[in-house]
C-alpha cells in the first residue's frame, strides 16, 4: 500500500515536474538574456551610468525628474503615438484585404502569396536601405524615374511629412504580408457552415463579411493589433537606415531617441529611464486592448 | 566594396593568425581598429611584418566607427578589453582611465599632438594628424566657370567670394547643389577660428559662443543651407557619397577621405584653399588618430613594447605614406607622389593656423557627448525654425556647460 502510494505520489511530482524541465532551457535562456538586462536596466535608470567602463553611482529618482523635462522626448514619443495611431489601422486594413483576397481561389496564388510575404524576410535595416535608395533626394530611383518622365524631380526624403509618411508606408510594406498570414490561418479557420446558413439568410457578400467574417475574426484581429502596435512602438532598426530620424528629426521616435541618449549622449542611466517609461506606455497599450476585448468577448 | 574587401581581407587574417596559435607560448593580442579607408590593409600588413620579426601575433578587430567607444566600454565592463587600440582624442578623454601611460615608450620629442592626462603622461602614440579641408571637383568647376585660389596662392578668396562663384553652380542640369558639408559639426570649427576665436574663452570654464565672431561663423553655415549652396541631404547620405555622384563642386571635409577619392572619384578631384575669415584668417581644426594600450588586458608589457616598436621611424612612415596621411612624426619627410599636392594642400592648412587655436578643440572632446550636441547646432544651422544663430549657439553653450556641471 505504502508502496502504491509513493508510486502515485512520485507520479504526480513528475506530472508537474516534467513540464518544467523541458521549460528550462527556455527560461534559462529568457532569464539571462531578457529578464537580467531588464531588471539592470531599471537598475540603471536610478544611477548615472553612463557605459565608459566607469560605475554607476545611485542618483534615485533625478533621470525620471529629468526626463519629465524634456521636451525633446517627450517629441519623440508623441510622434511614435501618431506613427502608431496613422501606421496601425492601415497595416490592419492592408494584411486583412491581401488575406481575404490570397484565400479565394485564384490562379498562381500561391506565387502571389510568397511575393506579398517577401518583404517580411528582409529585415528592416535592408528594407530601409532599399528603400533609401529608391527615395532619397538627388541619387534616389524615384526622382530619376519622374524625371524620365518628364515630371520632374520632387523634394522626397528631405521633405519632413514626405519622410514621415514614407515611414508609414515602408512599414506597411515590410510588414502587410506578416500580419497576411496571420489573417489568411484565422480566415481559413471559420466554419464553411456559417457562410452557407447566411446565403440561406440572403445575406449578401459584404452583409456576410460583415457579420459572420469579422466576427469571426476577433481574437485574430486583437492579436494582430496587439503585435502590431507593440512592433510600431519599438520602430528602430528601419528608420534608423532609412532617414535616420530626420529632416530635422522628422522621423525621431522614442525607441531611436533613447538610443541616441545612451549611445551617442553617453547617458545610459537617463536612457534607461526613458526604456522604463516607454515599456509602462507600451503596456498601457496592451493591457488597455486586452481589457477591452475582454469586456466585449473577444478573449 | 572596398569596405567589403577590407572587412573581408581582416576577417581571414583574424581567422587564420586565430587558426594558427595552437602554441600556447605564442602570445596573441588583440587591436580594435576602425576606418575611413584603406587604413586597415596597411595595418594588416604592418602586424605581419611584427610577427615575422618577433613572432608575437596581433590579431586586428575592425568595428564600425558608431559603435566603436560603445564596444570598448562593453569589452571593458564585461574584463575582456584589447590589449591595443586605435584612438582619437575623443576616445582617449571618455577611456583615459582605463588607458596604460606611456612615459618612455616611445621618443616624445620626435612626435606632434601628443594627448596626455592630468598627470601629463602620454596616452597614445600619435600616428598621424588630421585637418578639414575643401575637395572640388575640377570638372564641375572648370566647366562652369567657377574661379578657384590654388596652392601657393596669395589672394585667397573669403567667404563671399567664396559663395559668389560657388553659386555659379546653381540651377545647372547637370548639378543637384554647388556643394556639400560632412554633416558633422566638426566642420563648423574652422569656420569659428578663423573668425579668429575659440570656442573656449577658458578651457573647461567659459565660453566664446555667444561672441559676435561665433555668431558670424554660424551665420555663414545658415546661409549656405538657406541659399541651398549646400545640400541638406548630408543628414541621411554621406556627403562623400554625394560627392561621388559627380553632381556636386565641392565637399568640406578632411585629409582621412584622401584615399577615398583616389579610389572612387572618377572625375578630376583636388583640395584648393578653405575661405579666409574677415580679417583674411586662415584656419582648420586640428585632430589626428594614436594608437593606445589598454589597461587589464594582461598584455599591457607586450601592447607596449608594439607601440615603442611601431614609434620606429621607418614603420611610422610606412603606415603614413601607404594610408596616406599625414605623419605626427616631427621631421618626416613621405613621399605621396602623386597625391604630393592634395597632402601638401592640408598641411598648408595646418601651418596656417594660429597654435592657439589647435589647442580648442581637444578641450571641446573632454565633454562627453560633444559630438551629437554639435551635430545638433549643425542640424539646428540647416533647418532654424526661426532660430537665430544666437538662438543656436546659446543653446549649445547651455548644453555643454551642464555637461560639465554633471
Amino acid at each position: 500500500m505504502a508502496k502504491k502510494e509513493q508510486s502515485f505520489k512520485s507520479y504526480i511530482f513528475r506530472q508537474k515536474a516534467v513540464p518544467y524541465v523541458f521549460l528550462s532551457p527556455n527560461m534559462l535562456i529568457f532569464g539571462l538574456f531578457i529578464i537580467t538586462p531588464a531588471i539592470m536596466g531599471v537598475y540603471f535608470s536610478f544611477t548615472n551610468f553612463r557605459g565608459l567602463g566607469d560605475q554607476p553611482q545611485w542618483i534615485g529618482m533625478q533621470n525620471y525628474v529629468n526626463l519629465f523635462t524634456d521636451p525633446d522626448l517627450f517629441g519623440a514619443i508623441l510622434n511614435t503615438i501618431y506613427l502608431v495611431a496613422v501606421t496601425l489601422p492601415i497595416v490592419f486594413f492592408f494584411s486583412l484585404l491581401l488575406a481575404i483576397i490570397l484565400v479565394q481561389p485564384l490562379r498562381g496564388r500561391p506565387i502571389i502569396r510568397a511575393t506579398y510575404y517577401w518583404p517580411v524576410m528582409i529585415s528592416f535595416l535592408v528594407v530601409g536601405l532599399i528603400w533609401r535608395w529608391i527615395l532619397r533626394d538627388s541619387m534616389g530611383y524615384f526622382n530619376g524615374l519622374l524625371d524620365t518622365l518628364g515630371i520632374g524631380r520632387i523634394e522626397t526624403l528631405l521633405n519632413p511629412r514626405f519622410a514621415w509618411w514614407s515611414v508609414v508606408f515602408v512599414f506597411t510594406w515590410s510588414r502587410a504580408g506578416y500580419y497576411m498570414v496571420m489573417f489568411m490561418a484565422a480566415l481559413l479557420s471559420i466554419p464553411s457552415q456559417l457562410y452557407e446558413a447566411a446565403e440561406i439568410d440572403g445575406a449578401n457578400r459584404w452583409q456576410r463579411f460583415l457579420h459572420v467574417t469579422y466576427p469571426s475574426l476577433r481574437p485574430a484581429r486583437l492579436m494582430i493589433f496587439i503585435l502590431a502596435g507593440m512592433e510600431i512602438f519599438k520602430i528602430y532598426p528601419l528608420v534608423e537606415s532609412f532617414t535616420r530620424g530626420g529632416p530635422n528629426y522628422a522621423t525621431e521616435f522614442a525607441v531611436r531617441y533613447i538610443y541616441e541618449t545612451a549611445f551617442s549622449y553617453r547617458q545610459i542611466g537617463l536612457a534607461s529611464a526613458m526604456s522604463v517609461v516607454m515599456i509602462a506606455i507600451v503596456m498601457i497599450f496592451t493591457l488597455g486592448n486586452l481589457a477591452l476585448a475582454k469586456r466585449r468577448g473577444a478573449i | 566594396m572596398k569596405k567589403f574587401f577590407v572587412l573581408l581581407i581582416a576577417m581571414v587574417t583574424f581567422f587564420t593568425v586565430a587558426a594558427c596559435t595552437t602554441d600556447d607560448d605564442e602570445k596573441v593580442l588583440e587591436m580594435m581598429w576602425f576606418s575611413d579607408g584603406n587604413e586597415a590593409d596597411v595595418m594588416a600588413s604592418i602586424l605581419q611584418k611584427y610577427y615575422r620579426e618577433t613572432g608575437v601575433v596581433i590579431m586586428l578587430n575592425p568595428i564600425g566607427w558608431n559603435v566603436y567607444e560603445t564596444r570598448l566600454g562593453t569589452m571593458i565592463d564585461g574584463d575582456d578589453q584589447p590589449a591595443l587600440i586605435r584612438t582619437t582624442e575623443g576616445v582617449m578623454n571618455n577611456f583615459q582611465d582605463h588607458m596604460v601611460e606611456l612615459d618612455g615608450v616611445f621618443d616624445e620629442e620626435g612626435f606632434n599632438n601628443i594627448f596626455r592626462n592630468a598627470a601629463g603622461n602620454p596616452l597614445g602614440l600619435p600616428m598621424d594628424v588630421t585637418a578639414n579641408g575643401l575637395y572640388v571637383n575640377f570638372d564641375l568647376l572648370d566647366k562652369y566657370d567657377v574661379n578657384y585660389p590654388t596652392r601657393g596662392d596669395d589672394d585667397i578668396w573669403d567667404w563671399d567670394e567664396f559663395i559668389t562663384e560657388m553659386s555659379k553652380l546653381k540651377g545647372q542640369d547637370d548639378v543637384s547643389y554647388p556643394g556639400v558639408f560632412d554633416f558633422q559639426g566638426h566642420r563648423f570649427m574652422p569656420l569659428m577660428y578663423q573668425q579668429g576665436i575659440t570656442m573656449w574663452d577658458e578651457p573647461l570654464e567659459s565660453m566664446n559662443l555667444k561672441s559676435q565672431e561665433a555668431q558670424d561663423a554660424l551665420q555663414i553655415l545658415m546661409d549656405l543651407y538657406a541659399d541651398e549652396i549646400i545640400s541638406k541631404e548630408v543628414f541621411s547620405t554621406g556627403a562623400q557619397e554625394l560627392m561621388m555622384s559627380g553632381r556636386y563642386g565641392f565637399h568640406m571635409s578632411g585629409n582621412w577621405f584622401v584615399s577615398f577619392y583616389e579610389d572612387n572619384a572618377d572625375f578630376n578631384w583636388g583640395v584648393v584653399p578653405m575661405p579666409t575669415g574677415p580679417e583674411g584668417q586662415r584656419a582648420t581644426v586640428l585632430g589626428g588618430k594614436s594608437l593606445s594600450a589598454v589597461k587589464g588586458s594582461g598584455m599591457e608589457e607586450e601592447a607596449k613594447a608594439f607601440i615603442e616598436w611601431f614609434s620606429q621611424p621607418e614603420i611610422h612612415d610606412e603606415f603614413n605614406q601607404f594610408v596616406p596621411f599625414l605623419s605626427a612624426r616631427v621631421g618626416a619627410d613621405i613621399d605621396f607622389g602623386d597625391l604630393d599636392p592634395v597632402l601638401g594642400m592640408f598641411q598648408d592648412e595646418i601651418s596656417a593656423t594660429p597654435t592657439t587655436l589647435t589647442a580648442d578643440w581637444v578641450y571641446m572632446t573632454q565633454v562627453p557627448g560633444i559630438y551629437p550636441m554639435i551635430n545638433d547646432m549643425t542640424n539646428a544651422a540647416a533647418y532654424p525654425n526661426g532660430k537665430s544663430a544666437l538662438d543656436i549657439l546659446t543653446e549649445l553653450e547651455q548644453k555643454i556647460l551642464d555637461e560639465l556641471d554633471d
